[in-house]
C-alpha cells in the first residue's frame, strides 16, 4: 500500500496530516461534489478548513466574550482532551481526500490567553493548500486542453483523407481510433518535444498558442508556488525596488 | 429585480521578475549599460510571451479605446501618473510598456491605488530586507506573508472603491491585477467581469468551475 504523502507537516499536536490522492480526483465528480454542497451545505466543505484556520488565527477574538478565569478552568477542565475532525471523499470506495484534523481546545485555548498565534505555523498551513489547490488547477487546465487537442484529433480521424501524422500516432499506439490519447503519449511531446514540427503544422495556430500559454503559465505559477526564502528575499529586493521608483516619482508632484 | 450589470475587463497578471530586475539595475546606476527606451532584449521570456499573448487578446476584443479607463495594480493616485508609468516602461516592463500603447491609443488611466498603503508595504518590504540572521528572518518572513496578506486586502477594497467612484457612464473599465490580489471576487457584486487570459485563482477551486 503506497505510503501517504504528508501535504501538510505541521505540529501533529494540533494538525495532522491531510492526504489528497491526485490520481483519483476527478475533476468531473469535484464540480459536482461542489454544486451540491454549496445548494445543501454552503457552510460546510472549504468552511470546515476556513474555521479551522481561523480558530487558530483569530483565537484570541473568538474567545473574547469568555473572562479570564472561565478560560483558565476551561484549559484545566479540557487538559488532556482532544477532538478529532475528520473529513473524507471517497469514490467507489477508494479515498480521493481526506483532512484529518486534531485539536487539543486546550492548547488552542492557551495560546489565544497568551496572544500568541503560530504564525509560521499558521502560514505553512495556508500556503500547503494553496499548492494544493495549484495542483487542481493545473490538472484541470491540463485535462482542459487534452481534451480539446482530442477533439481535433477526432476531426481529422473522420475525414477520408486521415493526415499522415495522424496515421503516424496511431500506429505507434499513442492514439485510438476515438482520437483519444493512450498511455505513455504526453501533451508536451506534442506542443514542445519530438513531435511540435508535425503538430504545428497540422493544428491551427490558435490551439498552438493556448496550448503555449498554458505550458508557460502553469511553469511560472510552478516557480512561485515553490519559492524557498531566498527566492522570496530576491523578490522582495526586486519589489522594493519597484516601489521605491513609484514612492519617489510621486513625491516629485 | 436583476440588477443591470456594466461590463469590466479583469486581467490577472504575472508580475515580471525580469523586469523587477531591470528596476533594481536602474536603482544601482546600471541605467546607461542596460536600457534603451523600450524593450531591452530580443529574447522573449516567459513573462514577455504572456504580455504578447494578452495584448494580441486585448486587441481581438476591438474595445472603444476613448471611452476605456485603466486601472493597475502599484499605481497611486497622485496626480503623477503618467510620469510613473513613463518610468516603469522605460525600465522595459512589458507591462507599463503596454499600459504605455493603450495610452497613446486615447485610453485613460486612473491612479488606482491608495499611496499610505504602498509605502506601508514598502516599509514591511523594508522590515523585512533588514533582518540578517536566519533565525530572524524565519520569523519575520512568516510575519511579512501575513501582514502582507491582510494589506492586500486593505489595497483590493480601496481599489473597488476607486473604480466604482472614477467610471464615468458610458465607459469601459480594463484592470490590470497581479494573481494574488482578490479584488476579481469583490467586483463581481457590481460588474459583469470578463476575463483576459486564464484566470488563476490560487485560492478558490470553485471558481476553476465556473471560468
Amino acid at each position: 500500500m503506497p505510503q501517504k504523502p504528508s501535504l501538510l507537516r505541521a505540529n501533529p499536536i494540533l494538525f495532522s496530516p491531510l492526504y489528497l490522492n491526485a490520481e483519483k480526483v476527478s475533476t468531473e465528480k469535484l464540480l459536482a461534489l461542489y454544486r451540491v454542497a454549496n445548494l445543501f451545505f454552503p457552510q460546510a466543505g472549504s468552511g470546515l478548513v476556513k474555521t479551522i484556520l481561523d480558530m487558530e488565527k483569530h483565537g484570541e477574538r473568538l474567545s473574547v466574550d469568555c473572562s479570564p478565569e472561565e478560560r483558565r478552568k476551561l484549559i484545566r477542565e479540557m487538559k488532556g482532551m482532544s477532538m478529532d475532525i475528520q473529513y473524507a471523499l471517497s469514490d467507489e470506495g477508494q479515498k480521493m481526500m481526506e483532512i484529518s484534523i486534531r485539536i487539543v481546545p486546550s492548547e488552542v485555548l492557551e495560546r489565544a490567553q497568551q496572544g500568541t498565534t503560530d504564525l509560521i505555523q499558521y502560514q505553512k498551513l495556508s500556503d500547503d493548500l494553496d499548492k494544493l489547490i495549484v495542483k487542481l488547477i493545473v490538472k484541470e487546465i491540463r485535462r482542459r486542453f487534452t481534451r480539446k487537442v482530442m477533439d481535433y484529433f477526432q476531426t481529422f480521424l473522420k475525414n477520408k483523407q486521415v493526415p499522415s501524422f495522424i496515421t503516424q500516432l496511431l500506429d505507434m499506439g499513442w492514439i485510438n481510433r476515438k482520437g483519444q490519447l493512450l498511455k505513455g503519449s504526453s501533451i508536451d511531446d506534442l506542443l514542445t518535444g519530438k513531435y511540435h514540427e508535425q503538430f504545428e503544422r497540422l493544428m491551427p495556430e490558435e490551439l498552438l498558442q493556448e496550448g503555449m500559454q498554458i505550458r508557460e503559465t502553469i511553469k511560472t505559477c510552478f516557480a512561485i508556488g515553490q519559492d524557498n526564502a531566498d527566492s522570496l528575499i530576491q523578490d522582495a529586493k526586486k519589489r522594493h525596488a519597484l516601489l521605491e521608483i513609484v514612492i519617489r516619482e510621486t513625491k516629485k508632484q | 429585480m436583476m440588477k443591470d450589470l456594466r461590463r469590466l475587463i479583469y486581467v490577472p497578471i504575472l508580475h515580471a521578475r525580469e523586469d523587477s530586475g531591470r528596476i533594481a539595475s536602474i536603482l544601482h546606476g546600471n541605467e546607461k549599460n542596460d536600457i534603451k527606451r523600450g524593450r531591452i532584449d530580443k529574447e522573449l521570456s516567459a513573462v514577455d510571451e504572456m504580455w504578447e499573448g494578452i495584448a494580441a487578446k486585448i486587441e481581438e476584443l476591438n474595445l472603444p479605446w476613448n471611452q476605456t479607463r485603466i486601472y493597475q495594480d502599484g499605481v497611486p493616485v497622485c496626480g503623477n501618473e503618467l510620469e510613473i508609468i513613463t518610468r516603469l516602461a522605460e525600465s522595459g516592463s512589458p507591462n507599463f510598456l503596454f499600459i504605455l500603447d493603450l495610452i497613446q491609443k486615447k485610453a485613460k488611466f486612473e491612479g488606482t491605488e491608495n499611496i499610505d498603503l504602498l509605502i506601508r508595504e514598502y516599509d514591511l518590504l523594508n522590515k523585512l530586507l533588514m533582518k540578517n540572521s536566519d533565525k530572524d528572518r524565519k520569523e519575520t518572513i512568516a510575519e511579512y506573508q501575513v501582514k502582507s496578506r491582510e494589506l492586500l486586502t486593505v489595497r483590493d477594497k480601496f481599489i473597488l472603491k476607486r473604480i466604482t467612484s472614477t467610471l464615468q457612464k458610458g465607459e469601459l473599465p480594463i484592470v490590470f491585477m497581479g494573481v494574488m490580489h482578490l479584488l476579481d471576487k469583490m467586483l463581481e457584486t457590481d460588474f459583469l467581469v470578463s476575463y483576459v487570459i486564464y484566470r488563476l485563482p490560487f485560492r478558490s477551486i470553485g471558481a476553476i468551475y465556473n471560468a
